[in-house]
């Protein structure tokens, strides 16, 4: 499961400022779940992301992944948890076997069981056909799959993916969002991203809106149709944004 | 991290390195080739260096301008004049008078001058000087020839007799061209 209490982060820009990325965002994930972060870019989602897979330290507020703290247990949270970033990098000049087998021993993953979890993921992101060509030679669906095997060889009940279907045709979106899903009926925590609406009312059991670092809403889709009296989840998600920027004007008015 | 850890990294390293084809070439296929070849190569032209100098031979002139004339100073002289005739395919003359004329018309390959100074402390210093034309193979040739004679002699056979002139080995002076 993910605990995630007032986390902040702020980054120093060039001209000396300091910008807030993530502000006091709080919101949990637990097993059996898919939750999704919705955001505009820039809104602080792959920061969040970040943090709890331990490639960021918050400046305040606390995180947890499985109960290990995302600063004090890196280690601990790394072991019980699957990272899938938007910009993985790939080495092309292996195949995606050796790939996968290097990212399986680096997690310590005996190697029968890393065989038969190649064997598990090639089956069901449909990768036999690609599994020994070397990585160079793919297409970016194809990459994908490849890092997204990689992200969960040593099959860890935590999941985060950040925008796993950016860029992918239709086909390969279809097959990765029937594994996010599947891995939560597999009894597995997911919190994943992305900027396709339809994706997020498909999978998201609950979804949860940042804008400018803040949450800006959290709960069920239809929580949130009975609340915006709107259907469409890009309607719902517009009509958010623009009551927070509604609520802004007003506040900067009101100061 | 672990040494297990840094093994497996190693391995997928090694595995990337291996794989690379311009890499590899640079690394190692290029070395292999290069070396062989540029090893080869300077053999070459340094064998064909010898073989011209070993056709032509090199006449040196030996010029004496020698102010303090004692048995020790002419016994120097003598034996760097003696040191010098014994380099195969040279011919060591006494300079003549219009020494530096036929040096100018190509008849000399180079002008040995033995000369002494007082130094610092009013001691005399015997100093070796060797004009040569360092712009082609065969003048760098000369060079190389008398002055790995002179520096081998000088530390050798007579360095009692230098070191009680007060001469060193390192006083000894070249001038190009």
């Amino acid at each position: 499961m993910i605990k995630v209490q007032s986390l902040v982060k702020e980054f120093i820009q060039k001209d000396g400022t300091s910008f807030r990325a993530v502000d006091e965002v709080t919101f949990d994930a637990s097993h059996n779940e898919i939750v999704c972060l919705l955001g505009v870019n820039g809104a602080g989602k792959t920061t969040t992301m970040r943090i709890l897979s331990t490639i960021f330290e918050p400046n305040s507020g606390k995180a947890e992944v499985e109960g290990y703290d995302v600063v004090t247990e890196a280690d601990k949270v790394r072991e019980n948890l699957g990272f899938l970033s938007g910009d993985t990098g790939l080495y092309q000049r292996l195949t995606p076997r050796e790939f996968i087998t290097y990212f399986g021993r680096l997690y310590a993953v005996p190697e029968d069981m890393i065989e038969r979890r190649i064997r598990e993921m090639s089956e069901i992101l449909d990768m036999d056909e690609f599994l020994d060509k070397k990585i160079e030679f793919l297409s970016s669906g194809m990459k994908q799959k490849v890092s997204i095997a990689r992200s969960i060889i040593h099959n860890p009940p935590v999941m985060i993916f950040d925008e796993p279907t950016s860029g992918l045709d239709i086909l390969t979106s279809r097959n990765i969002v029937s594994f996010i899903r599947d891995c939560r009926n597999d009894g597995k925590c997911v919190l994943f991203s992305t900027h396709i609406m339809r994706e997020a009312e498909r999978l998201a059991d609950r979804i949860i809106m940042i804008h400018k670092g803040k949450v800006l809403k959290q709960g069920s889709l239809a929580e949130m149709r009975e609340e915006t009296n709107l259907s469409d989840l890009d309607d719902i998600f517009i009509y958010y944004i623009n009551q927070a920027n509604g609520e802004l004007k007003v506040a900067a008015n009101e100061f | 991290m672990n040494f297990k850890k840094a093994i497996i990294i190693y391995k997928k390293e090694m595995l990337e390195l291996f794989r690379d084809k311009r890499t590899l070439f640079t690394t190692i296929i290029l070395p292999v080739i290069l070396y062989p070849l540029l090893f080869v190569g300077f053999s070459a032209i340094m064998r064909r260096q010898v073989d011209v100098l070993e056709k032509r031979g090199a006449t040196i002139a030996f010029q004496d301008s020698l102010s303090i004339r004692t048995p020790e100073t002419l016994a120097i002289r003598d034996s760097i004049y003696e040191d010098l005739n014994k380099i195969e395919h040279f011919k060591i003359i006494p300079a003549p008078s219009v020494v530096d004329k036929l040096y100018q018309e190509g008849e000399l390959d180079a002008i040995v001058t033995l000369k002494d100074s007082l130094n610092a402390t009013q001691k005399p210093v015997l100093k070796v000087f060797i004009r040569y034309d360092g712009s082609g193979e065969k003048g760098m040739m000369v060079y190389q020839k008398l002055e790995s004679r002179l520096l081998e002699n000088l530390t050798k056979d007579y360095n009692s007799k230098i070191r009680s002139f007060a001469y060193r080995p390192a006083d000894h002076k070249t001038s190009g061209n």
